[in-house]
């Protein structure tokens, strides 16, 4: 999982949220995406993902103004950041498709019961792998995958990222989820 | 509220001040540090707050802000979220390294930490606040995590007055005070320790960052973007080095590929290899599951152990005796042997088609194989290993026949299948008699058949089964065998073997030549796996040479997993049993099964895709091959899928190998003259050859046990990491700058391109055409197709190239929705 696809989630994640007067930069010095609107520059990808959804039309990724719905999404954001997109080799990623599964065994989105800027974020963060799983991997993480193939037709992400195929039978015995 | 935490964690700090702040009293609860206290998550990650039953909050600044929140002094500013992002990627980052190291009793070098301390200083000003002048979450969490530093130094700041000033003045507040006594409990830095030493080490990021998009990229760059970077490891100075010599020095060393001159037969001083592939039966048209298990299989493995330089030969042919040729041959009006004829072609032309690159693509039906056949028959005669026995079988009196095992359908006895056939049931697998079935019926015309007794000759399997297990002891463990092939083998000996009929009342068949049973012909599960020495007799007079040197010969045998028990069972016994040595299985490679989208392949229904279909979709050979090869149903069945299929075309082959490919070519054609420039190495590229090197070692040891898909995975690496490498170079940038610069530029092209001629050879078992095309655009000599397992320069300085072109194309969606519905069959 590797550091430049925070410049393309932000860029990406800025014409999702159809923000006016807002532009993408990487600033060499700090290492970190910026986005400046309106004179205001926020830094880094989860501040940028509150940032946006917070200004954008679409209040409903919110999550609504919930303490508790806030806090987790800020939660979620700072799990992309420090956890998915630090990833160094196979085992981190096994630990993560792991956790996340687990998590999903009892609910359809990461934060209350629709769609939040945190599954968004999840999903770009997610995508490059998912990309790589072979479908008997994919059912290996079912709930992960469930929420994963769920997210990329609801939020209507086509134009941002293929739609990765997954089957939508069991096809392999004796699964287990670790 | 509970708050878990272990007993001196500093972030438990940010937690406690925060409802200091709020007023809120929190019931905390000590852990061990290493406690998984979230039940979904596989680290431990300490403090975690339990806001209600069963929900928890396991982000620490998530936790503060919330505290904050229920009573309204969270603020909404978006600075407070950056500097909270900044503290727990870039600071914890440098502090997750650097305080155990402190509280260790090492020497930390406090030199990683100025940036950081630099920056907050900078921020601060004057400011009493980090935020708008205002006590916010950002001061709470940024205090918790550099109290550490101060708890073990009250002057770690002192270069740093507006900080030293922040801090001290927080750490004067009762709540900040309070905070820091509970979680110390008063006893100063010694505290903090031990939950510092249990933390684990926070990941941080490689310091290679590529930059994003290149210039030029529209807006529609996704699939671009899916071209998943590889994170660089790091290789050890000597592994660095060997890779770097072995690369500019290798070529003189390097061995040339052996000429293939026919016959082939073993030789005293090579590895002989000799590979067979189940043999079709000539009546089933193939579908992609049956070439993917068989010949497709022992084609990338027979094509490997050539660029191995081995001596290999390579066996498959039709099975075209038996009782559903004679059927056929009924129903369409002509003779067995023409039936034959007519599908052997189309057999032979399906595999030409898919590059399947037979020593000899033979059929049973010669007369090398009634010889062959009867000389082992006349063996285990002789040796006593026959028995002759009435058996019942069923007749259909409308028909006039006795009805062979694929012509009687019914219940099984075993499992209460109910289309289980005459001589194995498709669902529990197990092998049975015809006259066992319960409720019977002739497939042809439906009437129940009745009980006839008739004479017939058996193999007497419990007799030589000791024998077969000191064999099967011997070749499984010195060989490589597939984990189902053993298991399948295995469970068949602990049922009991039990002795097997190897005759049959038919015509179309091996005639048995012993009296009074010359009105019989022999089983075809006796007869076929006969079929390889035979095909092999057809291919040369000197066949023994190869099937009866066990002691010169290595046999890999490839098949679907329900062919085993024949292979590893019966075959062998017929060989053991006849008197003579003859070479046995050494290695049995068995595939589980392909199913096709959401169920399985039906000729009858029209699923899937069958014989010549993917030749008429237009997609080449290798396309299928490579995704064929890709799925290949090894641990478990896999399946077929258009989407997938899609996906994989446009991704791994079209942006990944064939985008790493194409570009290195046209940049040096464009800028280069196409000639291979002078290759100064410096250390990212000693890197990247001892990355490539160690991707190519992993090919080949995986490719020497049959991991034929895994394999595939390190080819497409190694031009994942070419892409990766291209991307940090930027060579279209140094192409326009000064003459070092332009040199520079030269050196990583070339460097690519002699990776590109590295991935041809390796991509040679698996897409041998795209292989060859490949070399003709490199311009290279055929003496590259050698594998050794050395990354060897053979493009050197003043080589040059063939004219590039693009080597796959995208399949769109569009396309792959069409076929899928061509082959989807009838809706039921």
């Amino acid at each position: 999982m590797a550091p430049n696809r925070i410049d393309n989630d932000v860029k990406a994640l800025a014409r999702y949220f159809n923000l006016k007067n807002c532009k993408c930069k990487f600033d060499k010095k700090s290492g970190v995406t910026q986005l400046v609107h309106n004179g205001q520059t926020v830094c880094g990808l989860a501040s940028i993902a509150s940032f946006l959804v917070q200004n954008s039309e679409q209040p409903s990724l919110h999550g609504g103004s919930c303490h508790m719905t806030k806090a987790q999404i800020q939660q979620w954001l700072q799990y992309r950041v420090t956890i998915v997109d630090r990833c160094l080799n196979e085992k981190d990623v096994t630990t993560v498709l792991k956790e996340l599964n687990s998590f999903l065994e009892s609910r359809v989105y990461f934060v209350t019961s629709s769609l939040t800027v945190a599954d968004l974020v999840l999903y770009f963060g997610l995508f490059a792998t998912f990309n790589q799983l072979t479908l008997q991997e994919k059912e290996k993480y079912l709930h992960l995958s469930r929420w994963f193939n769920n997210v990329q037709r609801v939020a209507k992400l086509e134009e941002f990222y293929p739609i990765l195929p997954f089957s939508l039978n069991y096809l392999y015995e004796g699964v287990s989820e670790h | 509220m509970k708050l878990f935490t272990d007993k001196g964690n500093q972030h438990s700090l940010k937690i406690l001040v925060a409802a200091e702040l709020a007023g809120i009293s929190l019931e905390i609860e000590h852990v061990d540090s290493a406690a998984i206290v979230v039940p979904f998550l596989k680290r431990n990650v300490l403090p975690v707050l339990e806001v209600e039953t069963n929900e928890y909050l396991f982000s620490a600044n998530a936790i503060t802000r919330y505290i904050l929140a229920t009573v309204g002094k969270d603020s909404e500013d978006i600075t407070v979220s950056t500097w909270l992002e900044w503290e727990s990627t870039d600071l914890q980052a440098a502090l997750s390294s650097y305080l155990p190291v402190l509280y260790g009793g090492g020497k930390a070098d406090s030199q990683k930490l100025q940036p950081h301390l630099s920056k907050l200083d900078n921020s601060l000003g004057g400011a009493q606040f980090i935020v708008q002048d205002q006590l916010s979450a950002a001061d709470v969490c940024l205090f918790a995590a550099l109290y550490p530093l101060y708890a073990n130094s009250k002057s770690c700041f002192e270069n740093f007055s507006n900080l030293n000033a922040w801090f001290t003045k927080l750490h004067a507040e009762p709540p900040f005070g309070a905070s820091v006594a509970k979680v110390t409990e008063g006893k100063g830095s010694s505290s903090l320790k031990a939950s510092i030493l249990a933390q684990p080490l926070v990941n941080t990021l490689p310091v290679a960052r590529s930059v994003s998009n290149e210039k030029g990229k529209s807006s529609k760059d996704k699939e671009n973007s899916t071209t998943e970077e590889v994170v660089a490891k790091e290789f050890s100075l000597e592994e660095v080095r060997a890779a770097k010599e072995t690369f500019l020095t290798g070529k003189k060393v390097a061995p040339k590929p052996v000429q293939r001159n026919h016959p082939l037969l073993p030789r005293k001083d090579a590895k002989n290899v000799l590979i067979t592939s189940a043999l079709p039966y000539v009546n089933n048209i193939p579908h992609l599951g049956n070439i993917v298990g068989c010949v497709l299989s022992a084609d990338v493995f027979s094509r490997f152990c050539r660029i191995r330089n081995y001596n290999v030969l390579y066996i498959c042919g039709t099975d075209e005796y038996g009782t559903a040729t004679e059927t056929k041959a009924l129903e369409e009006g002509l003779t067995p042997q023409q039936i034959c004829d007519k599908y052997f072609k189309l057999h032979d032309h399906v595999y030409r088609w898919f590059n399947i690159d037979c020593d000899h693509f033979g059929r049973t039906t010669t007369p090398q194989q009634t010889k062959i056949a009867q000389d082992i028959f006349w063996g285990l005669h002789k040796e006593k290993h026959l028995l002759e026995q009435k058996v019942e079988q069923l007749k259909c009196e409308d028909c006039d026949r006795f009805l062979a095992d694929r012509f009687v359908e019914g219940t099984c006895p075993l499992c209460n299948y109910d289309d289980a056939r005459g001589d194995q049931c498709d669902k529990c697998g197990k092998l049975i008699n015809a006259t066992d079935l319960k409720n019977p019926r002739c497939k042809i015309c439906n009437r129940t058949p009745v009980v006839k007794s008739s004479d017939h000759l058996f193999l007497d399997l419990p007799r030589l089964e000791s024998r077969l297990q000191s064999f099967l002891d011997k070749s499984t463990t010195e060989g490589d065998w597939t984990s189902n092939a053993k298991m399948i083998t295995s469970s068949w000996i602990r049922d009991g073997l039990k002795p097997r009929c190897i005759t049959r009342d038919l015509k179309w068949g091996t005639p048995v030549p012993l009296e009074p049973y010359t009105d019989k012909v022999f089983y075809v599960w006796f007869d076929a796996p006969i079929g390889y020495p035979s095909i092999t007799a057809n291919y040369t007079p000197d066949w023994e040479k190869w099937w009866k040197n066990p002691d010169e010969v290595q046999l890999y045998q490839f098949m679907a997993k329900d062919n085993v028990p024949f292979h590893s069972v019966v075959f062998p016994c017929s060989l053991l049993g006849c008197g003579e040595k003859w070479t046995l299985v050494n290695h049995l490679i068995a595939t589980e099964y392909l199913n096709y989208e959401d169920s399985k392949f039906s000729k009858s229904r029209g699923v899937g895709v069958f014989g010549n279909h993917a030749e008429q979709t237009g997609i080449p050979a290798d396309i299928w091959r490579f995704y064929l090869l890709f799925i290949r149903p090894e641990s478990q069945d896999s399946y077929f899928n258009w989407d997938d299929f899609v996906l994989k075309n446009n991704s791994e082959l079209l942006n990944n190998l064939g985008n790493f490919i194409n570009r290195g070519l046209m940049f040096l054609e464009k800028n280069f003259g196409g000639l291979v420039q002078e290759l100064k190495l410096e250390q990212l590229d000693c890197q990247l050859l001892a990355a490539v090197s160690q991707e190519l070692k992993q090919y080949v040891s995986l490719l020497e046990k049959v991991r034929i898909k895994e394999a595939l995975r390190h080819v497409l690496n190694i031009s994942r990491l070419g892409n990766q490498h291209i991307q940090v170079t930027q060579p279209w940038v140094l192409v326009k700058g000064s003459p070092e610069e332009k040199s520079r530029a030269g050196t990583v092209t070339s460097l690519c391109v002699n990776i590109s001629c590295l991935l041809s050879v390796m991509l040679h078992p698996y897409m041998p055409d795209t292989s060859k095309t490949i070399q003709e655009q490199l311009n290279a000599s055929a003496d590259v197709n050698v594998l050794t397992g050395d990354f060897v320069c053979y493009l050197e300085p003043g080589h040059k190239i063939g004219t590039p072109k693009p080597l796959f194309a995208k399949i769109e969606q569009a396309q792959a929705d069409q076929l899928r519905n061509q082959y989807a069959g009838k809706n039921d």
